[in-house]
């Protein structure tokens, strides 16, 4: 009998690198958003998407600390809930994976383009969005002539951000630059559009921890690593998300980001006294990172169909290779479809209002199932937060706040959810056409 | 895989765990910190009962299951459950003979812990030692301490395989000696290959 198994060679800042592009993106997209939406609230907005954002990390990290393989939230709501509820969970994640594709390549070019301005080359935005397509099409390529995920690029571009974003723009900009104080800085009289959009934006703006939980197959530790990845991916993203706000509303002015939301961090780094020379690196690594998501997205959208598609919950097309590049290639090709629909009408607002809807109610499950395990008490984690008559203070939490979250989300944001409730319907009849034809019973 | 409340248990899953396997552990809530290092699931046994943790695991999952506890009976009733819900592999250590018989009657693979002691001792102590390994048809190897009442004791390899139609090599210290005319001494290691039938000849 032969067997085939990933090797375990992550090391804690392997795994955080592997997703530092999907969590940082995340916010490079949405902050410009946020503030658009909640104009001088914008930093105490932040602050809660902060907090939601620690909730859920502390929660992936007590669970992803009982979990030694592959599988993320998919193994963690199975285990907990069942097969049905953890083919939910992933089926729906694997649309925000199919989302990040979309506004990765168009974000990725409409900050190429937000730079070149600074140099005095304008980039018109129909360019900008057909660039986009040629962006998701090249990654289409790729991921289906079979890249690999290389830890070493990863771990490359992570530093590059952590030095150009995280250093040069977020601790510079806040020792030389930060001259207003919180919560308004220089936004005091910048009244909010619609503080709930806001929020609901907010809570959506640090997705991608789950990819963490993915690589524990390949972690050489996977109870202890995989919690300390997520513990640096929300402390990094902590420092980056309140950082980034506070340079924002003291330094750019709040008309520039509304008329140009999707590009913030580049308008940051121009505001610098030293801005003229940082707007190219700022660009160009901003760039890179929302690119890295989309083929991120890419290759976790397809890997999850094809999960599912071996746990017999999906049509077996969806775990077919391609005979040459031994690739899931219809996957990856109903991951194209997905997002090219997102990025036909071009407009950023759609791919905002539908993303990481998905997300939040999978990590509403996540949380759910810690406090089914813990409650349980069968299942040893490395990481065991304190408990209430039995009940996980971290899961409770989690609860709390991603309920909060998918309820801000879907209430205040509701116009484009039928995108979402399609993507559900459609998996729950995938799921019941598999369980007509597949032997293996859904619990 | 139940656990044996000592070092085996980390020696077997670091085994494991670098071939490939995914590890299912049912120990205990105190040893359940020993095996944080290690990719495995730690499931920890507290008012439910073994069967009870067992049947919580997905056991059509599972590919091999393994019962190394120093309990043969539980060893053995656990893995008369694992085999009754279709696992296809399934080992377990016993002490006793009674249990082997038992384990054996039910497709269960079982490795003797006395038997391993015992080889051990075997070689520690130079004690007299034969063991017959079939390998194919009629065909087997034989492995033999030479004492000073064996049959080869004495006699030139090229004599020994002329008799006995079999091929024979001596071990002696780090040496392996194939020569036909070197002799059979005290304390070397024979090693044969021929008919199952004329290597019990020989080692008798």
């Amino acid at each position: 009998m032969s067997r085939d198994w990933l090797r375990r060679r992550l090391n804690v800042f392997d795994i955080y690198s592997l997703v530092h592009a999907d969590s940082q993106s995340t916010f490079y997209f949405i902050l410009g958003v946020v503030a658009a939406e909640a104009g001088r609230y914008t930093f105490l907005v932040v602050l809660y998407g902060t907090a939601l954002m620690v909730a859920i990390a502390l929660a992936y990290g007590e669970m992803g600390s009982r979990f030694p393989e592959t599988g993320g939230s998919y193994l963690y709501v199975k285990t907990a809930l069942g097969r049905t509820f953890g083919f939910f969970s992933a089926w729906l994640l694997a649309l925000d994976q199919a989302i990040m594709v979309a506004y990765g390549s168009l974000d990725g070019v409409l900050y190429l383009a937000n730079m070149l301005s600074y140099y005095g080359v304008d980039v018109p935005y129909l360019v900008a969005r057909a660039l986009s397509f040629l962006v998701a099409l090249g990654l289409f390529a790729i991921t289906l002539v079979g890249i690999k995920e290389s830890a070493r690029a990863a771990t490359a571009i992570a530093l590059l951000d952590i030095a150009v974003v995280g250093v040069l723009t977020v601790l510079l900009g806040l020792a030389a630059s930060l001259r207003t104080p919180p919560p308004y800085f220089s936004w005091g009289n910048v009244p909010p559009s619609d503080v709930w959009a806001g929020l609901s934006y907010a809570s959506r703006g640090y997705t991608g921890m789950d990819a963490i939980g993915q690589l524990a197959g390949e972690a050489e530790m996977p109870l202890v690593q995989v919690p300390r990845a997520a513990a640096l991916a929300a402390g990094l993203g902590a420092l980056y998300g309140v950082g980034l706000t506070a340079l924002l509303m003291n330094s750019v002015a709040y008309p520039a980001v509304a008329s140009n939301p999707a590009t913030a961090v580049v308008q940051i780094a121009a505001s610098m006294p030293y801005g003229r020379w940082l707007v190219l690196p700022a660009g160009v690594v901003t760039a890179v990172v929302q690119i890295m998501a989309a083929l991120a997205g890419f290759v976790a959208f397809s890997r999850l169909l094809y999960k599912l598609a071996e746990e017999q919950l999906l049509p077996a097309v969806f775990s077919k290779v391609h005979r040459r590049f031994r690739t899931p290639h219809v996957s990856l090709v109903l991951s194209a479809a997905v997002a090219s629909a997102l990025l036909v009408p071009g407009e950023i607002y759609l791919i905002v209002d539908v993303y990481a809807i998905s997300s939040l109610i999978n990590y509403l499950l996540v949380s759910i199932s810690l406090l089914v395990v813990v409650r349980r008490g069968d299942l040893y984690g490395a990481v065991r937060s304190p408990t209430v008559k039995g009940i996980s203070l971290v899961g409770a939490v989690g609860v709390i706040t991603t309920l909060a979250g998918v309820l801000l989300s879907t209430l205040v944001r509701y116009g484009e959810l039928w995108i979402i409730g399609l993507w559900a319907l459609a998996g729950a009849l995938l799921l019941l056409r598999s369980r007509k034809k597949g032997v293996r019973p859904v619990k | 895989m139940l656990d044996s409340g000592d070092d085996l248990t980390k020696l077997v899953v670091e085994v494991l765990a670098d071939n490939g396997y995914i590890i299912h552990l049912i120990s205990n809530e105190y040893r359940g910190k020993e095996f944080i290092k290690y990719p495995v699931y730690i499931h920890t046994i507290k008012s439910e009962s073994y069967e009870k943790l067992i049947e919580g695991i997905c056991l059509e999952d599972v590919e091999t299951a393994l019962f190394i506890s120093p309990n043969d009976s539980l060893n053995v009733s656990l893995a008369k459950l694992c085999r009754s819900r279709g696992v296809p592999r399934v080992i377990v250590t016993l002490r006793n003979q009674a249990a082997e018989e038992e384990a054996t009657e039910y497709g269960i693979t079982a490795v003797s812990t006395s038997r391993c002691v015992l080889g051990r001792l075997y070689r520690v102590l130079n004690l007299k030692y034969t063991k017959i390994t079939p390998l194919r048809g009629d065909f087997g190897l034989l492995e033999m301490f030479v004492t000073a009442d064996s049959k080869p004791l004495g006699r030139g390899l090229a004599e020994i395989e002329e008799s006995y139609g079999v091929k024979v090599a001596l071990m002696r210290d780090d040496e392996i000696i194939t020569s036909p005319d070197a002799v059979a001494q005290e304390g070397d290691y024979l090693i044969a290959m021929g008919a199952i039938g004329a290597l019990r000849d020989l080692s008798s």
